[in-house]
């Protein structure tokens, strides 16, 4: 399964619960790949300007800067464009949903989540696996 | 009551003047007799009766004159007036009947019985005349059989003239009597109409919701007092204002929202429109937004025709703002729910993962993740289960002496799992009494109070917890160094579903907590207050009663 020899490849995880962050990051870590964590929109946007990863797994309802507007803010900048963000959303958000979909986002995990299936939803947004 | 039915009533006070006047006449009359009696006649009248009659008719035609009619029965002035008549006929019988001098006077009383008498009452007098006139001829009276006969028929036209004046007079009486009848109950009916208009603006100016009629041009023709009190415009603004024009001529809302007027549909006098109920948000006088809500029922003419609409309505912001902040309320508290959740299944899917491997570190990390996660989500239910009890007024207490220090210790040592910036400073002294209240309820105040401390001062800092005795009272008090609560938001804190950052860009909440905190804390017999200055950080503190004294000595004597 763990298939990356040219180094490995990067998440961000946005969330402002560090419990679901530490979540994320235990079970991604366990699989080889890397993660970094923000806690909110604005420090996304921080770490972006510095690095780009090569996947962001973002939660929309957050506060200060929510993932939709993140989102937004990605669409416009030429160097971030290209990132696959995978939406972490809660039942019933369907119009945020629709929203992040139409900014670009290429897919979404419903909280509460599997672990073992997010992993596998980030490895093929990565091309890692096949769907 | 026979009286009754020959004379007419009389009870117009001009007609009771003219009948006075008459009296008056009759009067003079008996004057002139008087005199008439005490001069040489042709022939012999035996002058003694005569005398007498006249002093009677004297009395009783001063009787009619003087006597306040209008506060007596009529029956007084019919009975006087009939014994006058009897008096003239006895004084004509006693001076010679036909050849009497004073058959001219009783063609005066003749004419006034004609007026005020119905027609029966006109024949009685006539009758009597025509007896006291012939009576003498029956008896010792010598008379020339021509003159007699001339003066018969004098006497027949005379009352036959007053017959017809009876009739004309009772003719003109008959339509004077309708006529007032029909003035009377137009009079009465208008009566009716005013005090049930009165009745109806009563009732409108009383009502509590606001009441206001459009004309089909769309003109205000009526604006309540309680419409005016919600809208804040007058009646005197808003009578004639055309509400539905193009030109706009609404009231001034300024502040750009719609003015009142102009937000509810214009009428369309052709529909089948009945009535219609809505919600509108619209703003007051003052720019102020209020939601209302409208109802509209079509006036109708008796033809059927549309002739305007009433509309009725309420202000219902604050229902709106309950609303509001129970929706916002389900939407917090299935996010709140979810979130621990979303951990502790996660964290235990995790742990039962077959395709990696952790160390033993890392799950001992997780199941701590799992236990705290857990017990956010058992704050959270109690919280809103203490809510649902508050509110049903079922929430009890179990009061009992017990030590401060102890509780304080549990608190911050939950609470300190859940964070690694902030640093707790204990602030009890071993030797304090112990309080009245019930354990887990203190607890949960503590609890409450603390976590807001941690939410709140997202940057970390000291977070200290108090407890001092002040003035026979237990104060404890919960100080952080964080963001602080504005003023405009500080003294809603306490009320249930209020937070003072709502959506997003702010913490995230329940908004029960410190309400849940209020009424417990009230409910041990203390008080709760908050104090806070934007950027520097809040303080909440609260005071309970101490244990009654014989029981701290009880548990003295069993712990020694």
């Amino acid at each position: 399964m763990e298939s990356s020899s040219i180094g490995s490849k990067r998440i961000l995880i946005v969330d402002d619960e560090a419990s679901l962050r530490t979540l994320v990051r235990a079970n991604l870590e366990v699989d080889g790949l890397e993660v970094s964590e923000a806690v909110d929109g604005i420090e996304a946007m921080r770490m972006l300007a510095e690095s780009q990863p090569d996947l962001i797994l973002l939660d929309i309802m957050m506060p200060g800067k929510d993932g939709i507007e993140v989102l937004e803010d990605l669409a416009a900048d030429e160097k971030l464009k290209g990132i696959p963000v995978i939406l972490l959303t809660a039942k019933g958000e369907q119009e945020d949903l629709e929203k992040g979909a139409a900014l670009g986002a290429r897919g979404h995990i419903t909280k509460p989540f599997d672990p073992e299936q997010m992993v596998r939803t980030v490895k093929a947004a990565l091309g890692m696996i096949r769907r | 009551m026979f009286l009754d039915r020959v004379i007419v009533r009389q009870q117009d006070p001009r007609q009771l003047r003219m009948a006075k006047s008459a009296a008056w006449i009759y009067w003079l009359g008996i004057i002139v007799v008087f005199t008439g009696t005490m001069l040489p006649l042709a022939s012999e009248i035996d002058r003694v009766p005569v005398l007498l009659l006249t002093l009677g008719g004297l009395l009783s035609t001063v009787a009619i004159i003087l006597i306040p009619w209008d506060r007596f029965s009529y029956k007084i002035f019919y009975a006087l007036s009939a014994l006058a008549c009897s008096h003239i006929a006895t004084l004509i019988y006693y001076s010679s009947g036909v050849e009497s001098p004073f058959g001219e006077l009783y063609f005066l009383i003749a004419i006034w019985a004609a007026y005020f008498f119905s027609f029966r009452g006109y024949a009685l007098v006539a009758s009597m005349a025509i007896a006291s006139f012939l009576a003498p001829y029956f008896y010792d009276f010598q008379y020339d059989v021509s003159h007699i006969t001339s003066a018969i028929l004098h006497i027949l036209f005379m009352l036959i003239a007053g017959g017809l004046v009876n009739l004309l007079v009772q003719q003109v009486r008959d339509r004077n009597a309708e006529l007032s009848r029909t003035t009377k109950t137009l009079a009465q009916k208008v009566r009716e109409e005013l005090r049930e208009q009165e009745k109806t603006a009563a009732v409108l100016a009383s009502v509590a919701d606001g009441v206001y009629v459009v004309d089909t041009s769309g003109h205000i023709v009526l604006w309540n007092k309680s419409a005016a009190l919600i809208t804040g415009f007058s009646e005197e603004e808003m009578i004639g204002r055309d509400c539905y024009g193009a030109s706009g001529e609404a009231p001034e809302g300024g502040g750009g929202c719609t003015p009142f007027c102009g937000s509810i549909a214009p009428l369309d006098a052709d529909s089948n429109f009945s009535s219609t109920g809505y919600e509108v948000l619209t703003c007051r006088k003052d720019s102020e937004k209020i939601w209302l809500s409208v109802s509209a029922a079509p006036i109708r003419d008796p033809d059927g025709s549309i002739a305007g609409v009433v509309h009725v309505f309420r202000d219902i912001s604050e229902y709106k703002e309950i609303d509001r902040m129970k929706s916002d309320f389900v939407a917090t508290v299935s996010h709140e729910l979810r979130t621990p959740l979303t951990s502790i299944l996660g964290f235990s899917k995790t742990l039962l993962r077959t395709d990696a491997r952790f160390s033993d570190a890392s799950r001992e990390s997780f199941l701590l993740e799992i236990v705290r996660e857990g017990e956010r989500l058992a704050r959270l239910i109690e919280d809103v289960l203490s809510v649902s009890r508050i509110e049903a007024g079922k929430l009890r207490l179990d009061l009992k002496a017990i030590d401060v220090g102890p509780t304080v210790g549990q608190v911050v040592k939950n609470m300190a799992r859940l964070t690694s910036i902030h640093n707790f400073v204990i602030n009890v002294a071993d030797d304090l009494p112990q309080v009245s209240a019930d354990p887990d309820k203190l607890y949960q105040v503590l609890l409450n109070l603390v976590v807001n401390a941690i939410k709140y001062s997202p940057d970390g800092g000291p977070i200290t917890v108090t407890a001092i005795e002040r003035d026979g009272r237990m104060r404890f008090e919960v100080a952080d160094q964080g963001v602080g609560i504005s003023t405009e938001h500080l003294p809603h804190v306490f009320e249930r579903f209020y937070r003072a950052a709502r959506g997003k860009g702010g913490v995230k909440g329940t908004g029960l907590g410190l309400f849940v905190s209020k009424s417990l804390v009230e409910q041990m017999g203390g008080t709760i207050r908050a104090e806070s200055e934007v950027g520097q950080g809040s303080r909440f503190f609260f005071d309970l009663p101490l244990a009654p004294a014989e029981e701290v000595e009880a548990e003295d004597k069993i712990a020694s």
